[in-house]
C-alpha cells in the first residue's frame, strides 16, 4: 500500500548524496512497476502537457529491470 | 506525493477507517483540565476520531469522558444536568456517573433491571499537564500513559494554547515538523524569542537533514553551519516526532524561550484541535502564552476553540501590515498563521498533486512511518510508541552546536536513542 511514500522516502537519499557529490541529477530511473505508480498519481500534471517528477527529478522508465532507482 | 489510496489511508480516522482504528489505541487530550474545573460543572461536548463525547467532573472531583448520548433516545448528554455524581439527561432523567454506569432512571418502574443493563460506554481518564487525557482502545487494551516530565511542573510552569482548525489531522501534523516553513511563515514577528537566538547562530538557509527511526516514532535533524567556527562545528536542531500525532519542537538556546510541545489531536476526518503545550526551562513562570499568540477564547476565537479569522474572511489578513513590513505574512500569532496556511489547502489536502523537495525529508519520513505503522496493527503487531520500556519522562527535542565531526545523532538523546544505536 505504501508504494509512493516508500519510493520517495527511498529516493530522496540518493538524490541528496548525489548532489554532495557535485553532481547535479536532473532524472529518476524507475522500474516500470513504480513508473507505472508515479503516472498513475500524476494524471492531472500529465493531462497538462507537465513533466512527471519525484522530488524535483523528471522519472524515466527503465527499459529492463533495475533493482533500485537510480538518479542521474 | 501519496496515491489517492495512501491518502485516504493515512487521513481517514473516522468509522472502520483503519488508521482510526489505530489511533483509538493512543492516548490524546481532549479538554483543558480548566474547561472542567468545577465540580458538577459545566459538561463539556468532546468529539475524538469521530465519535461524539461528554467531559465532566462530578461531585467528587472525579473526571469522566463517556459516550456523548443518552442510550435511551440518543438526546445530547452534554446538556445534562451535572449533579450528585452523574450526569442526568435533561429529556427523561436518566443518569450516568463516570464509568458510564446508569445509576437512575426514573421513567422505568423498578426492580426488573433494566437501568443495570443499559449503560454508556466510559473511557479511561487521566489528568496530566493541564488536560484531561483519553484513549478510545477496547477494554483491555489500553496502552501505557505517556508521562513527560513537564507534565509534573506547576500550572505556573506549564501552559496549553488549544485552538481547533478545519484541517484532517495529518495537514496539521506535518505542519509541526516542516522545518523549513518557519524561515519565511513565522519570519519577524514579536512572538517567537527564539527567532533572534537563532539568526544570531546560523544564518544556513540550506540545511542538512537527517531522520531517525525511534521507539516513539522518529527524529529528525536540521544541520547548519554556524555563522561563528563554521569549519570545526555545526549547528544541529533535533524535533521529534511521538506517534501518532505530537511534535517536540527544539528547545530554544535561549533558556529565557518556553519549551513546545504541540499535539494534535484528530476530532474527525476534516477537523484537528491543537493543544500546543509551552513550559519553562529557566525556572520563571511562563508568559500568558494564550494572549501572546492570540489565541484567546472569546476574542480570537469562538466558543468551540475555533479562530474567528477563517476562509470566509481571508484569516484577516493584514495586506497593510505586509506592505509596510510590521508583518511578514499578514497574520498574528504563529498557531494562526500555520493554521491559515493549512486551511488553505482544503479539509483534505489531496496528496497526489502536490510536488515535494528534498528538503521535506520529516513529512516524508513521517508517511512512511504511519503507514508501516497502520500495516503493523493490521497485522497484529506491537504498535509504535507503546513499549513500556519507552522512557517518556526523558524524551525531549534539543538544540545545539557541536563538533564538525560529532554525530548529530547524540543531540536531544535523552531516553535511549543514541545508546540503542
Amino acid at each position: 500500500m505504501a508504494e509512493l511514500a516508500r519510493l520517495l522516502d527511498d529516493v530522496r537519499p540518493l538524490i541528496v548524496d548525489a548532489r554532495q557529490q557535485g553532481e547535479r541529477p536532473r532524472f529518476l530511473l524507475l522500474d516500470r512497476e513504480a513508473y507505472d505508480a508515479v503516472a498513475a498519481c500524476k494524471r492531472v500534471d500529465r493531462e497538462r502537457g507537465m513533466p512527471m517528477m519525484v522530488l524535483g527529478m523528471e522519472i524515466v522508465q527503465a527499459d529492463q529491470p533495475i533493482p533500485q532507482p537510480r538518479v542521474f | 506525493m501519496l496515491s489517492q489510496a495512501e491518502n485516504d489511508l493515512l487521513t481517514r480516522v473516522t468509522g472502520d477507517a483503519p488508521m482510526g482504528r489505530m489511533m483509538r489505541r493512543y492516548w490524546f487530550p481532549v479538554v483543558l483540565s480548566d474547561e472542567v474545573a468545577e465540580r458538577d460543572g459545566t459538561p463539556i461536548r468532546v468529539r475524538l476520531l469521530g465519535e461524539d463525547l461528554v467531559a465532566f467532573r462530578d461531585t467528587d472531583g472525579r473526571v469522566g469522558v463517556i459516550e456523548g448520548r443518552c442510550p435511551h433516545r440518543l438526546a445530547s448528554l452534554a446538556l445534562g444536568r451535572n449533579e450528585e455524581c452523574g450526569l442526568r439527561c435533561i429529556y427523561h432523567g436518566w443518569k450516568f456517573d463516570v464509568d458510564g454506569h446508569c445509576v437512575d432512571m426514573p421513567t422505568e418502574p423498578e426492580g426488573y433491571g433494566f437501568r443495570d443493563r443499559v449503560g454508556v460506554r466510559s473511557y479511561p481518564t487521566v489528568e496530566a499537564g493541564g488536560m484531561v487525557w483519553t484513549c478510545l482502545a477496547p477494554e483491555g487494551e489500553v496502552p501505557p500513559f505517556p508521562r513527560y516530565d513537564w507534565m509534573e511542573l506547576p500550572a505556573t510552569h506549564c501552559t496549553v494554547v488549544k485552538i481547533g482548525s478545519h484541517t484532517n489531522y495529518l495537514q496539521a501534523t506535518e505542519g509541526a515538523i516542516d522545518s523549513a516553513h518557519s524561515w519565511f511563515l513565522h519570519r519577524g514577528g514579536n512572538v517567537s524569542r527564539d527567532w533572534a537566538t537563532r539568526t544570531a547562530v546560523s544564518m544556513d538557509l540550506s540545511p542538512r537533514l537527517e531522520t531517525e527511526d525511534t521507539a516513539y516514532g522518529f527524529r529528525y535533524a536540521a544541520i547548519r553551519k554556524p555563522n561563528q567556527n563554521p569549519d570545526t562545528e555545526k549547528y544541529v536542531r533535533v524535533t521529534l516526532y511521538v506517534m501518532p500525532s505530537t511534535a517536540f519542537i527544539p528547545r530554544s538556546l535561549d533558556r529565557n524561550t518556553e519549551v513546545h510541545v504541540q499535539i494534535f489531536v484528530p476530532v474527525d476526518d476534516e477537523h484537528t484541535m491543537f493543544y500546543g503545550v509551552f513550559f519553562s526551562q529557566n525556572g520563571e513562570p511562563v508568559r500568558d502564552m494564550q494572549a501572546t499568540l492570540r489565541a484567546r477564547r472569546g476574542i480570537e476565537l469562538d466558543a468551540e476553540w475555533y479562530r474567528l479569522a477563517n476562509a470566509e474572511n481571508a484569516w484577516l489578513q493584514d495586506r497593510a501590515a505586509m506592505k509596510t513590513g510590521e508583518s511578514w505574512c499578514g497574520i498574528e500569532g504563529f498557531p494562526n498563521q500555520d493554521i491559515a496556511c493549512q486551511e488553505s489547502m482544503g479539509p483534505i489536502v489531496d496528496r497526489t498533486a502536490e510536488h515535494l523537495g528534498t528538503s521535506d525529508v520529516a513529512i516524508i519520513r513521517m508517511r512512511r512511518r504511519m503507514l508501516d505503522a497502520v500495516e503493523r496493527f493490521e497485522a497484529g503487531q506491537p504498535l509504535i510508541g507503546q513499549d513500556p520500556a519507552i522512557p517518556y519522562a526523558r524524551v525531549r527535542s534539543e538544540q545545539k552546536i557541536i563538533g564538525i565531526g560529532e554525530p548529530w545523532q547524540q543531540v536531544g538523546a535523552y531516553a535511549g536513542e543514541f545508546a540503542h544505536r
